[in-house]
């Protein structure tokens, strides 16, 4: 059952859904398509940082943006959303969790325990997509669990006055560019 | 009331989670414990299973090992000392846990991604020990993996009297 079934609410046309679920999964397709070209060394090591990066941040910004109404609902402040909102989200921060973790453990686990990994030519590679793969999961996940899962159609703004407090737009945009810093700084030094 | 294995296994979830004989793990204080305990050991368990790469030594790693049926234990009691809010299925929870356990995976998120990273950090781009690196990774699975329920425990208020 979705996580929206129970309320009341028009549902989106099968199309409307499908392309909204295409997006998040675009982004990330696109992702993973480079960084398995830089592991491959179809694109060259010297540009793996701008590549990768590049496009992490391309699906992070094509999230936050094409997503907005999603991406408000998954970080305002609760008093801004009503009911519905607050369960479907709390919903999506719950299978994000899941996701988040163990991904990070499946990123940094394995050549912990296996040292071949470590001596494979493109160890530098795959650790600099782990880093950006990580980035982009971490700052979208709960974001695309929402359009994913959202049934009611997904126009007008969020929460009962369909508005979002400057002052949250303004919280979440600082922590959104020192997030996006520190990772840039950490995918630089890999 | 004692129960022999079968009738363990034959009773659901639920049913387990909400038996009196878990009571004693049910006040705030147990509970507080229960948190410490996992907290320390998870720490333990990583710096056992970190010692046993950098020593190449086997019997830290049967420590390792050994460690785990506490690991059970105190996952357990601490499961049923919150009533099984991040282990039911949400239909048989009702309204008050639903809002407690949801709102628990959010506020858990952020703490969650700075461990995860930092362990992530500490294995992929420093050139430290590779038993510090694996104990980072370890403790930061064990810790994350626990938190919202951990941090249940910790907050979830008093229960009342019956």
């Amino acid at each position: 059952m979705s996580i929206t079934d129970d309320f009341d609410v028009a549902p989106p046309s099968s199309l409307q859904l499908g392309l909204r679920r295409a997006g998040p999964a675009l982004a990330y397709a696109a992702y993973a398509a480079v960084a398995a070209a830089v592991i491959t060394g179809v694109i060259p090591p010297k540009a793996a940082f701008l590549a990768l990066s590049g496009t992490a941040a391309l699906g992070i910004l094509a999230i936050a943006i094409g997503f907005r109404r999603h991406y408000v609902w998954a970080h305002t402040n609760c008093n801004e959303l009503d009911e519905r909102e607050q369960k479907a989200r709390a919903r999506a921060y719950e299978a994000s969790y899941g996701i988040i973790i163990a991904a990070g453990f499946l990123f940094f686990a394995p050549p912990l325990l296996v040292e071949e990994i470590n001596r494979l030519p493109a160890h530098a590679e795959i650790l600099k997509s782990a880093i950006f793969g990580f980035m982009l999961l971490a700052s979208t996940l709960p974001t695309a669990i929402l359009a994913w899962r959202d049934r009611a159609a997904a126009m007008g703004g969020v929460g009962r006055t369909g508005r979002v407090s400057r002052r949250t737009l303004i919280f979440w945009s600082i922590c959104g560019t020192l997030g996006l810093g520190v990772g840039f700084l950490i995918g630089y030094l890999a | 009331m004692s129960r022999t294995i079968r009738e363990t296994f034959a009773m659901s979830r639920r049913e387990i989670m909400n038996d009196p004989q878990f009571d004693w793990t049910r006040n705030r204080k147990t509970r507080r414990i229960l948190v410490v305990a996992y907290a320390t050991l998870s720490l333990g368990a990583a710096s056992v299973f970190g010692a046993s790469i950098t020593l190449n030594n086997l019997w830290f790693l049967g420590a390792f090992v050994a460690l785990l049926p506490l690991f059970i234990f105190v996952i357990g009691s601490t499961n049923a000392s919150v009533r099984g809010l991040t282990e039911i299925r949400t239909r048989e929870l009702d309204e008050w846990q639903v809002a407690r356990r949801d709102a628990m995976f959010r506020l858990c998120w952020w703490p969650a991604l700075v461990i995860t990273s930092t362990a992530g950090f500490i294995a992929a781009l420093t050139h430290v020990d590779p038993g510090i690196k694996a104990g980072a990774v370890i403790a930061a699975f064990f810790l994350t993996l626990y938190l919202p329920t951990a941090a249940l425990a910790w907050t979830l208020p008093e229960e009342p009297e019956p």
